[in-house]
């Protein structure tokens, strides 16, 4: 069992990728937009995390770079996996190299894709 | 455990117990057969009871519970409030989990189109308002679908409601008049202009709109529907207007005193035949008018060919007489570079039947053009073949020649080579090709850089535009 953060503005796809990542047997928590997520980054961290980049508040932009902040006291932040939901055609180039620089960032999913190629990669990086 | 399997269990089991329980009375406890019939019959009554009860839990119950919350997610406009908890036997479970997945998807997936239309709509309301044209969307019957706030206010309607129809709800008289000229056309692309006047504060302001109309399809109807455009041209008329008496006064104005120099220097030529000086002057200056006067024909040329109004005046003229007349008179430019200016003719007389006042300015510009590039000490040769279709024109000279890059542009309106921008306005050569090619001919350059170019230009006996 892994503890999963889904942080998304959307409800629906909240509650969607909540249900799926808790069938798998996980553990999953949940914040509506960056800041939430950062809220949620205290112990126990979470082993995995799926991001939306559009999100009013704070951005999945900067989630990631307040992540990247934060791992400079806390060095495993910066390790912790997280894939990209967006649902732009194509990504921005500046938002693609601040996503990319991240150590943690494993890849983009376009938006919608089929929730269990989410599953499937957040299982694969895990180990399984 | 499978659930065909417990089924299966509870099924025997219930079969089987008031069997057993008859047995066990009769022979165990020796009550005699009806009491045991009576035993038998009441424990088979509370079996059946018990296993209805076990199979209610494990399979109809969830059964009812997913059926509920299916049919309460679609009241709910596809909207999953919480996930349909798990109950039952594995199967019923699995519904259930199937079920849920379903229905988030849906919902997650419906969520997401929606946003996706409204960010698109509101991509398209961003541009459609920071047009300044007015916008209109028409069904085939007038009604209206969509349409910018400039289209609403220059037409008079408050606001975009259901049932607004044109050019019914046009409110003002000069617009709906066209409206409905479009609406009741077929064709596909129109335009229409119409004059209105505007504004109260500056009361004699007079607008000049135009409709430009075009058919669009529509996804959910069968028939086109329309766009419409509304377009203040009234700048573009004043401009239209400006050039109109600019050249106006080009051809009439300017032309009117060249006409009196070139009079009165013929005049003069003759009064001062005696006077080699003052007749060698008086030779410049009506040379120079000539020029001038050759300029102005281009340039109005220009803007008759351009706009298709150019009359051609066919009638059957001396080519070689023509070509002779334009060497002779510029020999004294070439004399003064020491180029050698020669003319190449057919022994026989060309008679040709075109507009020789154009074809004069054609071999004119060539000719001026040659001579402007080539250089002292060089040589021009205007040669002219005939043929029964056609005849071939080609002023050759020495110059440094035409790129190869450039050589395909070269006849396009105001473009000149990178070397020359400073020489002439780069209408020359655009004038030749629609003169020649409104003659129905041909023009075109061989050039080799360094040593020469050959502009090339054939006239065909018929088959031309207007002959």
């Amino acid at each position: 069992m892994a503890r999963i953060l889904i942080v998304d503005d959307e409800p629906t796809i909240r509650e969607l990728f909540k249900y799926m990542f808790e069938e798998a047997g996980h553990q999953v928590a949940l914040a509506v937009n960056g800041l939430q997520g950062l809220a949620a980054l205290c112990d126990p961290l979470p082993d995995f995390i799926v991001l939306d980049v559009a999100m009013p508040v704070m951005s999945g932009k900067g989630f990631v770079l307040e992540m990247g902040n934060r791992a400079l006291q806390d060095p495993r932040l910066a390790s912790i996996p997280f894939v990209v939901m967006t649902g732009e055609d194509t990504m921005e180039r500046e938002l693609n190299e601040v996503f990319s620089a991240s150590p943690g960032f494993i890849c983009f999913f376009p938006k919608m894709v089929p929730p269990e190629q989410v599953v499937a990669k957040a299982v694969e990086v895990l180990g399984g | 455990m499978k659930t065909t399997l417990r089924l299966n269990l509870v099924i025997l089991w219930t079969a089987l117990f008031p069997l057993l329980t008859f047995v066990f009375c009769t022979r165990l406890t020796g009550l005699n057969t009806a009491y045991s019939l009576f035993v038998a019959v009441v424990s088979s009554a509370a079996v059946v009871f018990f296993s209805t009860s076990v199979i209610t839990s494990g399979l109809i119950r969830p059964m009812v519970k997913v059926s509920e919350s299916v049919k309460q997610f679609i009241k709910a406009d596809f909207r999953l409030e919480a996930a349909i908890p798990k109950q039952g036997w594995p199967e019923a479970a699995g519904l259930t989990s199937a079920l849920n997945r379903l229905m988030l998807e849906l919902s997650a997936y419906r969520a997401f189109q929606f946003n996706q239309v409204l960010e698109e709509r509101s991509k398209a309301n961003a541009l459609i308002e920071t047009i300044t044209d007015g916008l209109l969307l028409v069904d085939d019957r007038g009604g209206l679908i969509y349409s910018n706030s400039t289209a609403l206010q220059l037409l008079g309607i408050d606001k975009h409601a259901p049932g607004i129809v044109l050019p019914g709800s046009v409110k003002k008289e000069n617009f709906s008049a066209p409206i409905a000229k479009i609406m009741a056309s077929d064709k596909k692309y129109l335009t229409e202009d119409v004059t209105e006047a505007v504004g109260v504060e500056n009361f004699d302001a007079v607008r000049v709109f135009r409709f430009i109309s075009n058919h669009f399809p529509l996804a959910t109807m069968k028939h086109p529907g329309r766009v419409i455009m509304i377009r203040d041209i009234t700048n573009e008329k004043e401009i239209e207007k400006a050039k109109e008496s600019f050249f106006h006064m080009i051809t009439h104005d300017m032309r009117t005193p060249l006409t009196s120099i070139l009079g009165f220097s013929h005049l003069l030529v003759a009064l001062t035949a005696d006077d080699p000086k003052a007749a060698k002057y008086l030779q410049f200056i009506v040379n120079a008018s000539n020029r001038l006067n050759g300029m102005i024909s281009d340039i109005l040329n220009s803007i008759k060919l351009e706009r298709g109004t150019m009359e051609l005046h066919i009638e059957t003229f001396d080519v070689s007489a023509l070509c002779a007349q334009l060497i002779d008179s510029l020999s004294p430019q070439s004399a003064t570079k020491q180029i050698a200016l020669s003319l190449a003719l057919p022994e026989a007389k060309i008679q040709f039947p075109g507009d020789a006042a154009l074809i004069e300015r054609v071999i004119c510009n060539l000719l001026g053009n040659a001579l402007k590039f080539t250089p002292c000490r060089g040589s021009i040769k205007l040669s002219v073949v005939e043929t029964p279709a056609e005849l071939r024109f080609e002023i050759a000279d020495t110059g440094p020649g035409v790129p190869e890059s450039e050589r395909s542009n070269i006849f396009e309106k105001f473009v000149q080579c990178e070397a020359h921008k400073s020489m002439g306005f780069g209408l020359g050569l655009a004038m030749c090709k629609m003169a020649v090619e409104l003659h129905g001919g041909r023009i075109w350059v061989e050039s080799e850089e360094g040593k020469g170019s050959r502009f090339i230009f054939t006239l065909p006996r018929k088959s031309g535009k207007a002959l």
